[in-house]
């Protein structure tokens, strides 16, 4: 493993770590001041779907923190083979290609290949401008093209679709337990409902899009100090902690300023039940399987 | 001016299918014998993807073996329709290869 590999995964977990801890304060400020608010929170953290939305948040951010450091420290022993300028190339391809429309069999089969041509170039003493060309987004994009994967936006619509009814259907569960288990009365927040829907169209999507951005020209240096502020200021941090930010500054401003207007105040303390029975239920896992089908059958004539 | 990029587009996938037929091979070493043939601006970024198009139309079969650098090698072979697509293209090839060398030479006696 390269030093400037180690180094620029070392900014990654370092930033992740920040933005993880970071996100749990906000929560928990946020949290304090729902509970002085409302005072709903008495019976405990759990019977609120403030407090669920509160807890969940905060264990993806441990979680999220906990998986970059054991992705920064696992070491395929093949990758640590490459040099230094290999070893930056493969591992931002790799997350290129982790990012596509391919099956996980076929994201292997593909990283694979490359990691074996790269390991036999460089035994050659080759350059990896000599290799695969000057453009490594280019180069990425007609391997990823080869397996017939071309169009994303439709891709990541689908995707978005999917993790919405995931995030529902989990979200009732959690809000059930408020209601003696019973799935079927778990009624969840407006609010708790349009962060979802923000969640899986908005941050999403940004995410996957700028992650796909990530391969740089040729002609652009990679530096540490570039690296760790990159990695911390680049648009898959920045704009999920924008949006994110935006959406609790206007619930704030709705309540304080506007919760006496009808239709505010109905949206920001009314709550529904998504999925009143086992036939919606049934139909909305059948739906994510469907267009998990739907995304696969998809790309093969859009590619 | 003819364009290289595209006539070399074109007869890529009836060389490689050609390398493949005379024994097995792997990609790096194919790019490395259409480079011994004078294809000099080639590289395995040009190539590889080839070789997945021709393994996902089913011209070519891999198999895996054993590398002394790493992974797994893959090992290409012809299928028999890509036997029969590598004789299409040798047809074709010469009909139109005797076609431009009859302009080419006419154009010359001229």
């Amino acid at each position: 493993m390269s030093k400037k590999v180690n180094h620029i995964r070392k900014g990654m977990v370092i930033s992740s770590l920040l933005l993880s801890a970071l996100l749990i304060i906000t929560v928990i400020v946020y949290l304090k001041a729902s509970i002085n608010r409302s005072g709903d929170l008495e019976e405990g953290i759990l019977s609120s779907s403030t407090g669920i939305l509160a807890v969940v948040l905060i264990m993806l951010a441990i979680g999220a923190f906990l998986y970059t450091l054991v992705r920064s420290v696992r070491k395929n022993k093949n990758v640590a083979k490459l040099n230094e300028e290999y070893d930056i190339v493969f591992e931002q391809i790799a997350q290129y290609v982790g990012l596509s429309g391919l099956t996980f069999l076929e994201k292997r089969e593909l990283n694979n290949e490359i990691l074996s041509l790269f390991l036999e170039a460089q035994q050659d003493n080759k350059r990896v401008d000599e290799v695969i060309g000057s453009n490594y987004q280019s180069f990425a994009d007609n391997m990823i093209g080869a397996y017939g994967v071309k169009n994303y936006f439709l891709y990541d619509i689908l995707s978005s679709i999917q993790y919405l009814v995931l995030y529902l259907v989990a979200g009732q569960y959690m809000m059930s337990l408020k209601y003696n288990g019973n799935y079927f009365n778990g009624k969840m927040d407006y609010t708790t409902i349009l962060f979802f829907v923000l969640i899986s169209f908005t941050i999403l999507p940004i995410l996957y899009k700028s992650k796909r951005n990530i391969i740089k020209h040729k002609s652009q240096d990679v530096n540490t100090v570039r690296n760790y502020l990159s990695s911390v200021l680049s648009p898959m941090i920045i704009f999920p902690i924008i949006i994110i930010g935006v959406f609790i500054l206007i619930n704030e401003v709705l309540i304080r300023f506007f919760d006496h207007i009808r239709w505010v105040s109905f949206f920001l303390y009314g709550s529904i039940v998504v999925i009143p029975s086992p036939l919606i239920l049934g139909f909305l896992l059948l739906l994510v399987v469907l267009l998990y089908y739907l995304k696969r059958k998809l790309r093969r004539i859009i590619g | 001016m003819a364009d290289n990029t595209q006539m070399l587009k074109g007869l890529l996938e009836g060389c490689i299918l050609k390398i493949i037929s005379k024994r097995e091979t792997y990609g790096y070493a194919i790019c490395e014998e259409l480079n011994r043939f004078g294809f000099n601006e080639l590289n395995e970024g040009t190539v590889y993807p080839i070789l997945i198009r021709l393994e996902k139309n089913k011209m070519i079969f891999s198999v895996k073996k054993d590398s002394p650098l790493g992974p797994k090698r893959k090992y290409f072979y012809l299928t028999e329709e890509g036997e029969n697509q590598l004789e299409s293209f040798l047809v074709n090839w010469k009909r139109m290869q005797a076609r431009v060398n009859r302009i080419v030479e006419e154009d010359h006696d001229e």
